[in-house]
Parts: structure tokens; C-alpha cells; sequence
């Protein structure tokens, strides 16, 4: 289920600003209160996907000696987000109403 | 072996070479140096996540410059149609050498059609496929299929262009039949550009479970899903566009060269491209 839904949730850790994979990979993780527990290496297909989609650019920096690649959400980014936010809470009431 | 050699072993191993496997070994050495090797996941299922949605773009866009290279070679082949062939056709018997150029004149006829029919069912293919986030290795290898055809018999078609302008060239001023084959050769770059980039798509293994799917999948009309009452229906269609643009002689001759010719080209390539199981 949380691979359904992995673009969103990291256009949305994106949202507020720049990371770099393993950052992305901790904000998940915080804001899911250690919920979300994937497999880390998987956030980069995703990553590479949505720079190829325009959902994000990148760039190379350095830190602390080593090469490191920060993505950063585009317009383009934050208009999905905004449009997968709304069908997810569309789902959640469903799912809810169902449930409940 | 450390796990960035495993993970770089995996990812030649299905295809994924050069700046791509430079840039995810890169960024994994940055990742493994706060996070763990345990949990940043398998090397071989992480490459093959890699290289199902690498395989996916790469074919679809292959397919797509295929398109574009067939539409340029196909607008040069009408424009030298028009300027070369209408202008003075030649009696068939008048070939320098009657066997190559009777050959080529039937593949001026045949390829280009084949070529226009397998590059519409790889654009249909394409089209569909451009909104999976990853679709099918079987569904790939037949995009590939496809678009292979397609720019093969484009090829043929330029090349027979050529040949029968050469062939035929006491029916023809010297400077058509230069203009001729020399356009022909230099539209035949474009495809081989798209071919490259097909092999290169191609050379990304992706091994996502699932069919290939039919012509049925790629035409957004509902269809009667019996393959040859749909190839008999099409080259019936085209045998009276035939017969009415030309007449009862030879109309009636065009219709039914054009109906063999349908179905002897459904018979032997329907199965290559997915047209019938």
C-alpha cells in the first residue's frame, strides 16, 4: 500500500525544502512517527521518476567530502501534490465511511 | 564482495550501464554512509526496481522516435513520390534488370504500408503504455517488436525507392534519379538514429510478470475480438477504396493485390506483432 502512494509521500517531504535521498528518507520516517518503514534503496527509483516526470530537479553538492545529489520540488511537484493530496483524503473518507 | 560492488554487479546485470549506474551507485555510497546496508534493501531487487522503470521509458520513448523518424522518412518518400514517380512512370518492363527492379517496385508497394501499420500499432502500444509507471516485459518486448518492424520495413522502403529509381533510369531525367536515390539514402539516417536508440532501450531488462496483451488492448474501439474477421473487414475496406478510386480493370486488380498482400502480411507477421495469438 505505502508503494501505491510513495511519489506523493515524497513530494510531500520535499515540500517545505531540498533533500537529499537519505534525508527524505528520515523525514518519512519522523512525520510517520516510524510508521513507514521501507526499503530505503527504494526511494531513488521514485526520485529518478519524478525528475524524469518534472515533479523535481536535482543537483550534485558536496558534503563533507562526498558527493551528494539534493532534489528539490518543482511547480510542477507541488501542483501533483496538491491533486494527489485531494484524491487521497477523497479515498480516506471513503475508506472511512466504509469502515466506520 | 561490499554491498556497493553487489549492487553494482546487479545493476549491469540488467542492463543499466554508464552515468545511470555511476549516478545510483554515487548517491547509494552517500546514502550508506548514515543509513545501513540492511536497510536500504536487496542489491538485486533494488536494481531490477531500477531497471523495470528504466526498461518502461526507455522502449515507450524509443517507440516515440521511431514515430518521429518514420513521419519525417514517410513525408520525404511522398514528396518523392510525387516529384520522381508521377511525373514519369515507368514501364515495368523497362528496368535495367527486370528481376531487382520488379522487386523493388513490389516493395515500394508492400513496405511502406507494413512499415505505416506496425508504427500505428507501436504509437497505440506507446500511447497506452506511457501511464504505467512500470508495465509488463512482455508488453515491452512487444513495443520493441513493433517498432523494430516498423522502422525495418521504412528502411526497405527508402532502399527500394532508391533501387527503383536507378533501376529505372532511362524513364527518368538524371537528376531525378539522383535526387532520388540520394534522398531516399540520407532518410534512411533518421531510422537508423531510431534503431539505435530502440537497441539501446532494449539493452535495460525489465522483468515485471504480465501478458502482452493484443491489438484488441491498443484500439480504444471495441472490437469483435476475432483477429482474422478484423484483417478480412480491413482488407475489404481498402479493396473498394480501391476499386472505387481507380475502376472495374484496374481498380479490381489493385483490390485484390491488396487483399492478398493483407493477408499474407497478417499471416506472417500477426503473431510478431501482437495482432493474434
Amino acid at each position: 500500500m505505502l508503494k501505491g502512494h510513495l511519489d506523493a509521500l515524497v513530494l510531500a517531504a520535499l515540500e517545505a525544502e531540498p533533500a537529499h535521498g537519505y534525508g527524505i528518507i528520515r523525514r518519512l520516517r519522523t512525520r510517520s512517527s516510524d510508521v513507514f518503514r521501507l526499503a530505503e534503496g527504494t526511494v531513488y527509483p521514485t526520485l529518478h521518476r519524478l525528475e524524469r516526470d518534472g515533479l523535481v530537479t536535482s543537483r550534485w553538492t558536496a558534503a563533507s567530502g562526498r558527493r551528494r545529489r539534493v532534489y528539490r520540488i518543482t511547480r510542477a511537484g507541488r501542483e501533483a501534490l496538491t491533486v494527489r493530496r485531494f484524491e487521497w483524503r477523497e479515498f480516506a473518507r471513503a475508506v472511512e465511511a466504509v469502515l466506520a | 564482495m561490499s554491498y556497493l560492488e553487489q549492487l553494482s554487479v546487479e545493476l549491469t546485470r540488467v542492463g543499466i550501464r554508464g552515468r545511470a549506474r555511476a549516478r545510483i551507485l554515487t548517491e547509494a555510497a552517500d546514502h550508506l554512509t548514515e543509513g545501513d546496508e540492511e536497510r536500504f534493501g536487496d542489491p538485486r531487487e533494488l536494481a531490477q526496481l531500477f531497471a523495470d522503470e528504466l526498461a518502461t521509458q526507455a522502449t515507450t520513448r524509443a517507440a516515440y522516435v521511431a514515430f518521429a523518424a518514420l513521419g519525417l522518412a514517410g513525408a520525404g518518400f511522398a514528396v518523392g513520390w510525387v516529384l520522381v514517380i508521377l511525373e514519369g512512370t515507368a514501364d515495368i518492363t523497362s528496368a535495367a534488370f527486370l528481376p531487382v527492379g520488379l522487386v523493388a517496385a513490389f516493395a515500394l508497394i508492400a513496405c511502406p504500408q507494413i512499415s505505416f501499420a506496425a508504427g500505428l500499432l507501436a504509437l497505440l502500444r506507446a500511447r497506452r503504455l506511457r501511464k504505467l509507471r512500470v508495465a509488463p516485459a512482455a508488453e515491452l518486448a512487444l513495443l520493441a517488436r513493433r517498432t523494430n518492424t516498423a522502422l525495418a520495413f521504412g528502411a526497405s522502403s527508402m532502399l527500394a525507392f532508391a533501387v527503383y529509381a536507378v533501376d529505372y533510369h532511362a524513364a527518368f531525367s538524371r537528376s531525378q534519379v539522383i535526387a532520388a536515390a540520394a534522398g531516399a539514402v540520407s532518410l534512411m539516417v533518421p531510422l537508423a538514429a531510431a534503431a539505435i536508440a530502440g537497441r539501446t532501450a532494449a539493452v535495460v531488462q525489465s522483468a515485471v510478470p504480465g501478458e502482452a496483451g493484443d491489438m484488441f488492448d491498443d484500439f480504444p474501439l471495441p472490437l469483435p475480438r476475432r483477429p482474422w474477421l478484423v484483417c478480412l473487414a480491413l482488407a475489404g475496406g481498402l479493396a473498394v477504396v480501391l476499386l472505387a478510386a481507380a475502376g472495374l480493370d484496374e481498380g479490381l486488380r489493385n483490390a485484390v493485390a491488396e487483399v492478398v498482400l493483407v493477408v499474407v502480411c497478417f499471416a506472417a507477421l500477426g503473431r510478431r506483432l501482437g495482432l493474434r495469438s
